[in-house]
């Protein structure tokens, strides 16, 4: 039988497990922001979308740890870090967790290419509303090419950063679907 | 594909919108977009608490930073280290031919000096340089920005110019306590009045998101041609006159003239920012 101590334990060490996602998310945003030094020129322009994979993965295979808050909170910080406009990574964010989570049920029975296929989907819709709604604003529409570099750059990226996203859920513990 | 079992008439999407888990969701949505129509609106509304989120930041950035900028600095190390020996003889000579150059310079100067105390000529005020790290940039493809790791603590403000080693990089649109971030030359905000040299036309440097800005409001009588040096005209009092920004390209895929920055922009980790100095000379005039 465990004491009530072990089971304070118990409790912090499921917090701790379940912070690890949230942790990974900030790390991925952090790194979106740092300007590489790169060897060739012009390439600087593509930038993954890092965070929307995490966005997406969670959304389908544990969307607790994703809740449009939190959506919303990262997406917010994004925008002050990128010296934007507020609330156009928010809105993209809460969006594609919304929409994600809808179809979660078909999406979590479906193999590995169906999820990577629809993320592609995903992304392209919120790489062109980003662009749509920044040109928008400005009234002048800013080139497509890094964007559409940026989005195949994304998709031969997913299966990489949904590694570190499995290799996460597998630390989660599977009875903090009660806390979580 | 599976469905919820109910029915999803119209009649009854619009009222599920406001039910249960869709709330926050949709909360958040509405939130996002007033945000965004007010930030459209007025952009440089909420400036001291996204300067205060952004230098909260810093710290983590750097950090990250960090390792990330010592294996670019050991990979150009490693990849360079077969080119020192050419390197080094073009140095060599470089420094050569540079010693001499500096010889005449310090010649001119004093002999300028002279000149010009002889003729009383007002000059325009001297400019010292604040040194500053690049920490992030915009994150995304479209803005052109970057963050640099110096504040009004060392005396950035806003306005100021920015150069990387080689010419202009754009100006400091925000300056926070620690952090102030730049609009580069090529974002499509960014406009400079500059000046081409040989014939003294005048234009405006505008970015278009692209790599390379244009020049537009020529006068329509000029004829340029590909290299000939751009700098900054002082106009409107932004940007100190005679900053180099680049040269002259030939517009690719439609009329009109590009400029090719001097400054790498992609490839500088350090920039320096103008800091506008009174000069002393001017003060003692009567």
């Amino acid at each position: 039988m465990f004491g009530t101590d072990s089971i304070g334990w118990k409790k912090i060490e499921i917090v701790a497990r379940l912070s690890v996602p949230q942790i990974l998310l900030i790390f991925l945003l952090l790194l979106s922001y740092i300007s590489l030094p790169l060897p060739l020129p012009y390439v600087g322009m593509v930038r993954p979308y890092l965070v929307l994979m995490g966005i997406y993965y969670w959304s389908v295979y544990r969307p607790t740890l994703v809740p449009p808050v939190l959506c919303f909170g990262l997406g917010i910080i994004m925008d002050i870090l990128s010296g934007g406009f507020l609330g156009l990574n928010a809105l993209v964010l809460v969006a594609v967790q919304w929409i994600v989570r809808g179809q979660r049920r078909f999406l979590m029975g479906q193999p590995y290419t169906t999820s990577w296929a629809v993320f592609a989907l995903i992304l392209i819709a919120s790489a062109l509303a980003q662009w749509g709604l920044y040109g928008l604003a400005h009234l002048q529409w800013p080139p497509l090419l890094p964007v559409a570099g940026s989005v195949i750059l994304s998709f031969f990226l997913f299966p990489f950063v949904t590694l570190l996203f499995v290799m996460t859920h597998r630390i989660l513990p599977v009875a903090s679907r009660m806390l979580g | 594909m599976k469905r919820h079992p109910r029915t999803r008439s119209l009649s009854r999407i619009l009222p599920s919108v406001f039910q249960g888990q869709r709330l926050p969701s949709f909360i958040f949505a509405t939130l996002a977009i007033i945000l965004f129509l007010f930030s459209v609106v007025k952009p440089d509304n909420m400036q001291s608490v996204r300067a205060g989120v952004t230098d909260a930041f810093v710290p983590l950035l750097v950090t990250i930073n960090k390792p990330i900028q010592g294996v670019a600095d050991y990979t150009r190390a490693i990849s360079g280290l077969a080119a020192l020996q050419a390197e080094n003889t073009r140095l060599a000579q470089e420094n050569a031919r540079l010693r001499e150059w500096y010889q005449r310079a310090v010649v001119l100067q004093s002999e300028n000096e002279s000149l010009q105390s002889l003729l009383n000529v007002k000059l325009p005020a001297q400019h010292n340089f604040v040194t500053a790290r690049i920490i992030a940039d915009s994150g995304n493809t479209y803005a052109h920005t970057v963050l640099v790791l110096a504040g009004t603590g060392t005396g950035v403000t806003k306005g100021q110019a920015v150069l990387s080693g080689e010419g202009l990089l754009g100006r400091v649109i925000h300056a926070g306590n620690r952090t102030s971030r730049i609009l580069l030359l090529t974002d499509i905000n960014a406009r400079v009045p500059v000046m081409i040299e040989g014939g003294n036309v005048r234009a405006m440097l505008a970015g278009d998101g692209g790599y390379l800005p244009a020049l537009i409001h020529l006068p329509p009588d000029r004829e340029l041609q590909e290299g000939q040096r751009v700098i900054t005209s002082g106009h409107g009092g932004l940007f100190p006159y005679g900053l180099p920004v680049g040269v002259v390209v030939k517009a690719t895929g439609k009329a009109g003239w590009t400029v090719r920055p001097y400054a790498d922009i992609d490839r500088t980790s350090h920039v320096r920012v103008v800091n506008a100095l009174s000069d002393p000379r001017l003060q003692t005039e009567p």
